[in-house]
């Protein structure tokens, strides 16, 4: 019977999987970000995926059609009114979702926690997730980047999704790129296009370079 | 307030409470944004060198005059211990931050405990002090409980900030917070007692000087 004290130590520890967040805003990709992540992994390693949904279980229900893995390990968590407060300031129903992860899949190596849509402010908690991605999109406009925030200027990576779609809705990605700079400083940002798996390569090195290690 | 000062207390110190003290950081976000404070250890050391110090020599010193003052009904000294938190309040934003905080409580108060100091303080400074006001608020406690509330208010407002501002955990906040309410609580029966100093911060005035002209920030101060 393991523990059911989550193992806190850091980073990667072989003690407990690694827990990967992905924010940003209603629509922006989360959840295609998840399942690709999902689908690109589940051959190498053994994984799980905590969804933050506000009011629904509809992020965790998405998954669960997409049959990308099996039921028992997307788990859905209701978050009630403030999706902040169940990633950051009280991560309570989260953590029992990641010690329940934990104790039924001992081999697991990676945890994903999607958090609930939010705004430009919804950062996680550093004693929920090891590193997190925040993605946005090109469709919500090219001044995204420029309008900071702590999400924008110090997640683990900015993800700028659906780059498809410029053209068609007058996004310059290039001013994307420029602000996204400016604001990040040395941390890195990627374009993709998650839906057309546009991106990928750039993503999975990301990841297994700086966190997974394999 | 109810009858009861503890369950006021409760109320009035309890985050719910709608006193929008949760949109300022008091220059943390500047200091931050300076890399003066970037982790846990930063936090807490700004707490101990910084905050605490200021409560001690110059906030509950003179909270504890305005809370005399209040259970004596004295306008006229309210009055005039709120114009000299302004004088001392040299950057606009803090003093700004202090009036708005205590305007929504003198507001709420005044709607949930009216009282002819209560109202006779609105009518004649509308935006006065958040310090004041609080004073005025826990008068039915016992001065050395009202001045731990009110230093509890200043300490987990900075700690709760600090979890949007920099990468701290809700848990290393509350051990931040404890820690912190621990050094301060064996010297605020002796700050009641001493007559206020003046407290110079100029890091952190001017780093609320700079706030007030940054180009993106997540609070008001």
């Amino acid at each position: 019977m393991q523990d059911p004290t989550p193992d806190s130590s850091f980073p990667n520890s072989i003690k407990r999987p690694f827990r990967l967040g992905i924010g940003g805003p209603v629509g922006s990709g989360k959840t295609m970000c998840v399942l690709r992540l999902c689908q690109w992994l589940k051959e190498e390693i053994s994984l799980a995926v905590i969804t933050n949904d506000i009011y629904t279980r509809e992020d965790a229900e998405f998954l669960l059609r997409a049959n990308v893995l099996p039921a028992d390990r997307v788990r859905g968590v209701e978050t009630g009114g403030c999706p902040h407060t169940a990633i950051r300031d009280d991560t309570s129903m989260n953590m029992a979702a990641v010690i329940d992860l934990e104790t039924h899949y001992p081999d697991l190596k990676l945890i994903l926690i999607e958090s609930g849509g939010d705004n430009l402010s919804a950062t996680f908690s550093p004693e929920l997730v090891d590193a997190y991605i925040y993605v946005i999109d090109v469709a919500e406009g090219d001044k995204i980047p420029r309008k900071g925030g702590p999400a924008i200027r110090t997640s683990d990576l900015l993800l700028i999704n659906k780059t498809e779609l410029a053209p068609y809705v007058g996004a310059d990605l290039e001013v994307m790129a420029r602000d996204a700079a400016i604001q990040r400083g040395s941390r890195p940002f990627l374009f993709a296009d998650l839906k057309s798996e546009k991106g990928k390569e750039d993503l999975m090195h990301w990841l297994k370079h700086e966190y997974l290690f394999i | 307030m109810t009858r009861d000062p503890m369950l006021w207390l409760l109320q009035a110190n309890d985050s719910s409470y709608p006193s929008g003290a949760y949109a300022h950081s008091f220059g943390l976000e500047e200091l931050v944004e300076l890399q003066l404070v970037r982790n846990a250890t930063d936090l807490e050391n700004f707490l101990t060198c910084q905050i605490i110090p200021a409560l001690l020599t110059f906030e509950i010193p003179h909270f504890a005059q305005a809370h005399t003052a209040a259970n004596a009904s004295q306008l006229d000294a309210l009055l005039a211990l709120d114009a000299e938190l302004d004088a001392w309040r040299i950057p606009a934003e803090i003093c700004d931050a202090s009036r708005r905080i205590g305007s929504q409580r003198l507001e709420l108060l005044a709607s949930l405990a009216p009282s002819p100091l209560i109202l006779d303080l609105r009518a004649a400074t509308p935006r006065a002090h958040h310090l004041i006001v609080t004073a005025l608020e826990l008068s039915s406690l016992p001065l050395p409980r009202a001045a731990r509330a009110f230093a509890y208010q200043a300490l987990s407002g900075l700690t709760s900030s600090s979890m949007k501002l920099i990468r701290i955990g809700q848990n290393a906040c509350q051990h931040i917070l404890h820690r912190s309410l621990e050094k301060i609580g064996t010297e605020i029966d002796s700050a009641i007692a001493s007559p206020p100093d003046g407290w110079f911060n100029p890091l952190l005035e001017i780093a609320s000087l700079r706030h007030a002209r940054s180009n993106a920030r997540l609070f008001i101060s």
